[in-house]
């Protein structure tokens, strides 16, 4: 009960009293003279990963009180176990964008959602839905269940990012432009980065950065997916007053396995002090057999494809005046 | 020493089946497009096609349409078609030699069960049957001889009409035969 009578209160509202949240259930105060509303204790949190960032996302929300349909289900060949139970959960951004057949893992219990009432609008202006009654029925454990932390599906969605550049040193005052690949279960993919600097220099959101700390100064520029700063990488720079000269063949992207009839093009190239060079790379290959790939190469870019399955990986090994790199490619069936 | 038969190409002939298959393109825009106009639509691309099929035990079998399996274990949300490619039934013939049926399933909505063929409204599941004939009747898919569509090479050779839901899902279900006969090493070349 609220003592001011004008206060907001809409259904899905959550309410934080002492370490436990509490989801506004139903408001009653078109009913009463003052301003009431009924609320239930989240007694789970519902976890699960955004796909498109690899985020955990955490949910307060309420199982209701009875497990429903236990008997066991015994068709043919096989005994599962049976149940249905109904989760509560606010209707917000994150939620709305759940889908039939998500997963989730309460007290090491998998739960399939099945069924859903998303149409208790709290008004007929902006339809919005502030509450969500998600069917949920028991579901076997998989292999990529994360139990322990209640996280289903959770190692089906590995996010890693890889600043393409190593630590160096520079120079005060000098510009440079750091470059990033995202992986998503070892293929790349495209996703918004962010990028953060220490007081030592300054990124811009393309990675363009500038070091503006004194000699000894360590730079440390940062770059992680947007909506996921768990999954980050971070390159030092020390700031000098000379530097010798730094080399450095760069992959981009590197592959480690490329599918039967997909191509793959990347570019190799020499990095003096981080600045890109024109000087061309060679290349020998060794390992898989050469039925099973053709590799060219135009200028820098170089071009693979995959011919078909070879239990021998393929490795490329690039060179370019004293430096060289190896990459090994896994050469997999179409799919 | 008598040979006995390894069988060591039979894990290989789904996906040698599902290969033969996407190269059939109208085969493909019946599975991808649940229109009445899908073969008028464009062309798969090659990734199109291979995103289709369920391989890398995805929990959302429900994103895909082709399958090497029997089971499709997540709800169904829309009017999706599907086809589940499966090993049906062996039979020794003898010690060296089996026949082997794979059954084709495929299921699509039952408001999408027509399509326009040759300027003509034609059902979905003829359609595909026509198609699957044409890529997959004489292929050779490993083993002995061809995959067929014999009663002679096995008794289970035939397609009936009725699969699905009896409501939102309706489909055609098609079983053909090919012969195995591994009596040394075999792969998927």
């Amino acid at each position: 009960m609220f003592q001011d009578m004008n206060r907001v209160i809409t259904r899905g509202k959550k309410y934080k009293f002492d370490v436990n949240t509490w989801l506004t259930y139903e408001e009653t105060n078109e009913e009463e003279p003052y301003c009431e509303i009924l609320v239930r204790r989240c007694n789970n949190i519902a976890k699960w990963v955004d796909t498109e960032t690899g985020a955990i996302i955490e949910e307060p929300c309420i199982l209701d009180y009875t497990l429903s349909a236990t008997n066991p289900k015994k068709d043919k060949d096989v005994i599962v176990s049976g149940g249905s139970v109904t989760l509560i959960i606010q209707g917000n951004e994150q939620t709305h964008k759940l889908e039939p057949n998500q997963r989730f893992i309460f007290n090491k219990k998998p739960y399939k959602y099945v069924a859903i009432n998303n149409y208790m609008q709290n008004d007929y202006v902006t339809n919005e839905v502030p509450l969500l009654f998600l069917d949920c029925d028991l579901d076997v454990i998989q292999p990529d269940d994360d139990i322990q932390n209640n996280i289903a599906n959770r190692h089906s969605y590995n996010y890693g990012i890889n600043i393409i550049q190593d630590n160096t040193e520079q120079f005060n005052g000098f510009k440079g432009k750091l470059d990033v690949e995202v992986k998503f279960n070892d293929n790349i993919v495209d996703r918004n980065v962010v990028w953060e600097s220490n007081q030592f220099a300054t990124v811009s959101q393309n990675g363009e950065y500038t070091l503006i700390g004194n000699v000894g100064d360590i730079a440390q520029i940062k770059a992680y997916i947007e909506g996921n700063p768990s999954v980050y990488d971070i390159v030092d720079i020390t700031i000098v007053n000379a530097i010798l000269d730094e080399y450095d063949l760069v992959i981009e992207p590197i592959y480690t396995k490329i599918y039967q009839n997909k191509i793959n093009t990347f570019a190799v190239t020499l990095y003096k002090n981080n600045v890109a060079q024109t000087d061309v790379v060679t290349y020998t290959t060794s390992g898989a057999d050469k039925s099973k790939y053709t590799l060219t190469q135009n200028g820098n870019e170089f071009t693979l494809v995959g011919l078909g399955y070879s239990n021998i990986p393929l490795t490329i090994i690039f060179t370019s005046g004293t430096q060289t790199k190896s990459i090994n490619i896994q050469l997999k069936s179409a799919f | 020493m008598a040979l006995y038969n390894q069988f060591t190409s039979l894990p290989f002939i789904p996906y040698k089946i599902v290969m033969a298959l996407i190269e059939n393109d109208n085969l493909c825009k019946l599975l991808y497009y649940n229109t009445y106009d899908c073969l008028d639509k464009p062309n798969l691309t090659y990734e199109q096609k291979i995103e289709m099929i369920w391989s890398q035990n995805d929990n959302r079998m429900d994103k895909y349409n082709i399958f090497l399996t029997n089971t499709m274990s997540n709800e169904m949300t829309d009017a999706k078609c599907m086809l589940q490619c499966y090993r049906y039934d062996t039979k020794p013939d003898n010690y060296v030699i089996s026949t082997l049926c794979y059954r084709f399933d495929f299921l699509f909505g039952s408001t999408t069960a027509m399509v326009e063929y040759g300027g003509y409204p034609c059902n979905r599941g003829d359609v595909f049957e026509m198609e699957l004939m044409k890529s997959l009747n004489g292929k050779d898919v490993a083993g002995i001889g061809y995959l067929q569509y014999n009663r002679m090479l096995s008794r289970l050779c035939g397609s009936n009409v009725g699969i699905g839901n009896n409501s939102t899902f309706t489909g055609v279900s098609i079983v053909m035969a090919t012969q195995i006969g591994d009596v040394d090493n075999g792969n998927c070349s």
